[in-house]
């Protein structure tokens, strides 16, 4: 059912983006009222400009290397699932085994029209996917690359990302409720279980590093392993908080939400164009985010023998744990819901109280270890 | 004067959510403006410089109340829609310029709050350690009256199979 209404979808297409352009450069002024001064040092010394808070906000650990890791990991997981399923995956466009096809696809996306259904409730059904965007970009905020490159090195850092992850059930559900079909509907309620249910082993299994590293900050917790890496404390946490990671990401063992074989693609089934490409890539954003986390609070951040600056030790690492999290999918059948609820709540959290306790058992004979 | 208009931007901005989620004849915006209430409040908190309640606002009311109603709201269904009471939100207006007006002056009066002396000697530990060691059999009487009272709304809210 597609809407008569194509003037709201063209008006709001047109003066969306120079609205959307004229906030962003409000925003940037609100924030760097130095920008001019940002932009004189650029002309005139470019390596002093690496080290600015605009561009940690604009390049590095900020929005352009959040768009480009979701492009990388898309072609990486093709063609590896691919490989492992005896196929070729992408393989023309760009020359290289089809290096450029995210982008193609991406182009794609953007030259198609965002079909809006007759009985949507229009304004939500267009807000959600940038909402749900937002959600998942928001936390990659206070996640540390190395001492340096972190976009705000908050005290906090810890509950402000997990708070800001709470979010993002709100945004699935709008997303769903205002599709007005019963298969987003039924991905939707399935996502805010699961969501909701997996957020408490998640957030348990963090309880670890906070407790070895004294410090409620990303960063505070990543410094704190020079020694050893929070894993072979919290062997049992790390687990859990990946599994826990791989359930709030909705990826393939626990992708009740989407299930292609049963609800088209579950809450994201009356999206097109680049709404759902918004969507697609604000679940990427959101791996990334939490791949970075799951290295701060247990592989020791940017910590790594001295030959490489810690930046490097930080990205090699997340692309590790990205890949692992990609790899996953070429792995395991999807669980039915019954097991899902029960891993949740019988095996993920009764699993990290114990880590927690034996780490409370054990902590002064590991004071030595930490820092 | 930054200092002032912050503060009364967020609550005008709270206060009309609040004001429409109590409003909306659609239960689903009114769900939708209380999530966006919450966000507000927390904003205010951190602008006074109180972090950690702002982040738990976040996580329980957002994260948690927020959509639990939400969610309830979207199960059970929009069911009828709840008609305009235009007298009430005449009310409701006066009383937001009431606030947003007395709030001006008396920040316009006092100077602006300070953000810059937070927390004095606060420490997270000290709080658990007062609570446990003066209030711990209050804090289990609480606990176990919020336990009933949970198991009591499941009682009252329970369904006869008969009738249905």
């Amino acid at each position: 059912m597609i809407s008569k209404s194509e003037t709201f979808v063209s008006k709001f297409q047109k003066y969306g983006i120079i609205t959307s352009i004229l906030i962003l450069i409000l925003i940037l002024y609100l924030i760097f009222p130095d920008i001019v001064a940002v932009v004189r040092l650029l002309l005139s010394n470019p390596v002093a400009v690496l080290g600015t808070g605009l561009f940690k906000l604009i390049i590095f650990p900020g929005l352009i290397y959040i768009s480009l890791v979701p492009l990388i990991a898309e072609w990486v997981e093709r063609k590896i699932v691919a490989k492992m399923q005896v196929r070729v995956g992408p393989l023309y466009v760009g020359g290289w085994e089809g290096f450029l096809q995210p982008i193609a696809d991406l182009l794609k996306l953007i030259s198609k029209e965002i079909i809006i259904p007759k009985n949507a409730d229009k304004l939500i059904f267009v807000l959600s996917p940038i909402l749900v965007f937002i959600i998942g970009a928001l936390p990659s905020v206070v996640v540390p690359y190395s001492p340096n490159y972190v976009i705000w090195n908050y005290e906090f850092g810890v509950l402000l990302f997990f708070a800001v992850l709470g979010f993002y059930p709100l945004a699935v559900l709008t997303a769903a409720w205002s599709s007005n079909n019963k298969y987003s509907f039924i991905g939707g309620l399935r996502a805010l279980y699961q969501l909701a249910s997996y957020e408490v082993p998640l957030f348990l299994a963090t309880l670890p590093s906070v407790m070895l590293a004294n410090s409620l900050s990303l960063s505070g917790i990543a410094a704190s392993q020079s020694r050893v890496w929070f894993v072979a404390f919290a062997p049992i946490s790390a687990v859990v908080f990946f599994v826990a990671m791989m359930a709030e990401l909705e990826r393939i063992p626990f992708d009740t939400p989407e299930a292609d074989s049963e609800l088209v693609t579950g809450w994201t089934t009356e999206y097109a164009g680049m709404a759902w490409g918004l969507l697609q890539f604000a679940s990427y954003v959101k791996l990334t985010a939490l791949s970075g986390v799951f290295v701060v609070l247990f592989l020791g951040g940017w910590q790594g023998p001295a030959f490489f600056p810690p930046v490097v030790w930080s990205l090699v690492k997340v692309a590790a744990v990205i890949l692992i999290l990609l790899l996953a999918r070429g792995y395991y059948p999807r669980i039915r819901i019954d097991q899902l609820v029960r891993a949740g709540w019988g095996w993920l959290i009764p699993l990290c109280i114990v880590n927690i306790l034996a780490l409370v058992a054990f902590q002064p004979y590991l004071a030595a270890f930490v820092r | 004067m930054v200092d002032i208009f912050i503060p009364i931007i967020l609550v005008a901005l709270s206060s009309i959510a609040a004001l429409f989620s109590l409003e909306s004849k659609s239960l689903v915006y009114g769900a939708i403006s209380l999530a966006m209430f919450f966000v507000g409040l927390s904003l205010f908190f951190f602008y006074l410089g109180l972090p950690y309640l702002a982040i738990f606002q976040l996580a329980i009311y957002v994260g948690a109340i927020a959509v639990l109603i939400m969610f309830t709201v979207m199960v059970v269904g929009e069911g009828t829609s709840r008609e305009g009471r235009p007298r009430l939100i005449v009310l409701g207006l006066l009383g937001f310029v009431v606030i947003v007006s007395s709030l001006y002056f008396a920040l316009s009066y006092f100077g602006s709050v300070s953000t810059t002396q937070t927390q004095p000697g606060f420490s997270m530990q000290l709080l658990t350690a007062a609570l446990i060691d003066h209030y711990g059999l209050l804090i289990l009487v609480l606990g176990l009256l919020l336990t009933a009272a949970a198991f009591g709304a499941v009682a009252l809210a329970r369904r006869e199979v008969e009738e249905s």
